[in-house]
């Protein structure tokens, strides 16, 4: 039956390929979009892999995290240079690194930190920071840059750049008598931090050494701008003569990174956290907060995951359209068929298995073509939106879709089967038309 | 005994309130190679699905090879099909997309009985063929669809024909080919007939041919209902 089915194909090899690409294309997108999704979830899961908390003064977990690890928006508050080394010294904590933020360089977050944030920061499946170009410094006027901030802007090492201040698109605030001097250059990582600019806490705090007095921030005459704003009490801290009486001091920082020494303290260190009584803070856990920030994009997801059900629909309406249309052109063929003695449920299922065909073969041409255009996708995925696609063996789910698409296949061309199994019983052997 | 045999058989297509068959009484002996014959008229492709078993009479006994077809499940009348009855249409009665060896081994997928009576399907195929006068790799191995009418009927023939089916049914193969063919055509198929010990049944309206058989009859005798 199997050959009968393939020669019959063959014969109508025109609109059969048409509606294979039509399944194909459908399984594609289905899977495509999947892969998509679990990369895009995997990247960001990736980015806070090293991270077992984020301190930040009392606000939203997830504000929390897009601020500091994505350099999306900014934390409500500052900390005190004495929460953090009261929280680098805790028992369960094996290091802390402190971050100061809501300054951009060209659109892109500058971030002051100390040089412990290199060691222990990981991306992708663990692995630290490396560098391009350059040396690992930050001192006092040295900037270490990420990959796309170096490709986009041209910057190479050695270079001098200024800093603006406020953390939106639009420099509000050119801080041209604190440049910086380009030490470092970050390989590609695919995470965040290719689009950050990294400075020393006293570096990030110097850039607003000059130009208090007249700020062009709309934000900082308020009392809003979280930069500028509740700073005062660790200047007396500061390591950088030129910048003691500062407000961005080292004494001003926005959150810490905490990695524990062993991952059952966190929810200890949480609480601790919550309840400390010099300030209100919040620890957020990188990897639970990522689990809300899903929960909120779910609905875009489950919606693009319908549009591309709805693809697969089509698809395979094509496939009932195809047999149903060819069906009449082929009554002389079933009725040959039957006049040397194939049973009605013999033709109809020489249907069936053609549109099984059909089907199989869309699914695996679907498939194979994901699998050339991945490859080529990903440097440009990975480029524009750090994410790795990788085309490796189908999850569980995927061979669920695809099993539920051979079966949806399968139902739909019940109907043009059952159509000629009507008809062959009703010609008989002479076409009546 | 009659290997065909029908007594008070009538037939009537869903809806039609006439019935397109009614015959009280026709018989076929063993061997015989009969031609029904009339110059128009309806109902001889009718009569023969119902030996063919692929419509169900409504009154009567139709009975074939000692069988009676209206005691039948519509599966067991396919099977019986397959194996006991070869059948040559009017016209395009191939598969397209299959070769002539392809179209002639066709049945023997259908039929236990012609696979067992057969050692091997595709020799037997080529000597049927070659016999129809259709040799050559490359005629055999093309798609009949580009094949003359004329060898189209041969491979149709050659194809009701395999595996020795007691009856032959043929639904005038004729009507298509010039005389010449037609002639050549008709020799060839009383010929394997005879050597097959085949029952032929011939339906055709050109009366120049009924000299060929060993009995030609009137479908206006055998049917009663003489609607035109």
């Amino acid at each position: 039956m199997i050959g009968l089915a393939l020669k019959s194909l063959q014969s109508r090899l025109f609109t059969a390929v048409l509606t294979v690409l039509a399944v194909a294309m459908s399984v594609a997108l289905l899977i495509g979009v999947e892969r998509i999704r679990e990369a895009a979830r995997n990247g960001f899961s990736d980015t806070v892999s090293g991270i077992d908390l984020i301190v930040a003064a009392r606000g939203d977990d997830l504000q929390i995290l897009l601020a500091t690890v994505f350099g999306i928006g900014s934390t409500a508050n500052s900390v005190s240079w004495e929460t953090y080394e009261e929280i680098r010294d805790l028992p369960n904590v094996a290091w802390a690194v402190p971050l100061a933020l809501g300054d951009t360089h060209a659109g892109f977050p500058v971030v002051g930190t100390t040089p412990e944030y290199f060691d222990h920061y990981r991306y992708g499946k663990g692995r630290p920071l490396a560098l391009k170009d350059g040396q690992m410094l930050i001192d006092d006027t040295d900037a270490v840059i990420g990959f796309e901030v170096a490709s986009s802007l041209g910057y190479q090492v050695g270079m001098t750049i200024v800093n603006a201040h406020g953390g939106g698109e639009i420099e509000t605030e050119v801080h041209s008598e604190t440049p910086f001097t380009i030490s470092a250059v970050l390989e590609r990582t695919g995470s965040p931090v290719d689009r950050m600019v990294f400075v020393s806490l006293e570096g990030f705090a110097a850039i607003h050494s000059e130009d208090n007095e007249s700020t062009l921030d709309p934000l900082s005459n308020t009392g809003l701008d979280m930069t500028t704003t509740d700073v005062d009490g660790a200047t007396t801290n500061s390591m950088d003569q030129g910048h003691d009486d500062h407000e961005h001091a080292r004494g001003s920082i926005n959150a810490i990174y905490v990695g524990l020494t062993a991952p059952e303290a966190a929810l200890a260190v949480q609480r601790y956290v919550g309840e400390f009584q010099a300030e209100p803070l919040t620890a957020a856990m990188p990897t639970a907060t990522l689990f809300r920030l899903w929960s909120i994009t779910s609905i875009a997801e489950a919606s693009l995951r319908a549009v591309s059900a709805a693809v697969v629909l089509a698809g395979l309406f094509g496939l009932v359209v195809m047999f149903t249309a060819t069906l009449d052109a082929r009554r002389r063929e079933f009725a040959i068929l039957r006049s040397i003695g194939a049973t009605p449920t013999y033709v109809a299922g020489l249907v069936l298995v053609e549109a099984m065909m059909v089907a199989l073969a869309g699914i695996l041409i679907g498939l194979l073509s994901l699998a050339v255009i991945l490859p080529i996708l990903t440097p440009v995925f990975t480029q524009k939106y750090g994410l790795t696609l990788v085309f490796s063996s189908l999850s569980s789910w995927e061979i669920g879709i695809i099993g539920f698409i051979l079966i949806a296949a399968l139902v739909a061309s019940v109907i043009p089967a059952s159509r000629v199994f009507r008809q062959t019983l009703s010609d008989g052997l002479s076409i009546r038309l | 005994m009659s290997i065909l045999s029908i007594q008070n058989l009538r037939f009537a297509w869903p809806g039609a309130n006439q019935s397109t068959l009614n015959i009280k009484s026709f018989s076929i002996e063993p061997g015989e190679r009969v031609l029904l014959s009339d110059r128009s008229g309806s109902g001889k492709s009718t009569l023969l699905s119902a030996i063919a078993g692929t419509i169900e009479p409504q009154r009567g006994t139709l009975s074939v090879c000692g069988t009676d077809l209206t005691e039948l499940s519509s599966t067991e009348r396919d099977r019986f099909r397959s194996d006991n009855i070869g059948m040559i249409h009017q016209l395009f009665n191939l598969l397209p997309f299959l070769n002539a060896l392809d179209n002639v081994t066709l049945p023997c997928r259908f039929s236990r009985r012609r696979q067992k009576d057969l050692d091997n399907p595709r020799i037997e195929a080529r000597r049927l063929l070659s016999a129809m006068g259709m040799d050559g790799e490359q005629l055999l191995s093309m798609p009949v669809s580009e094949l003359s009418v004329g060898q189209q009927q041969r491979v149709a023939a050659a194809r009701a024909l395999i595996g020795y089916p007691p009856i032959i049914l043929a639904d005038e193969p004729t009507s298509a080919l010039d005389p010449v063919s037609r002639d050549a055509f008709l020799d060839l198929v009383l010929a394997e007939c005879l050597d097959a010990g085949s029952t032929l049944l011939f339906v055709s309206h050109d009366p120049g041919i009924a000299g060929r058989f060993d009995r030609s009859i009137d479908w206006m005798t055998v049917n009663e209902n003489r609607s035109v």
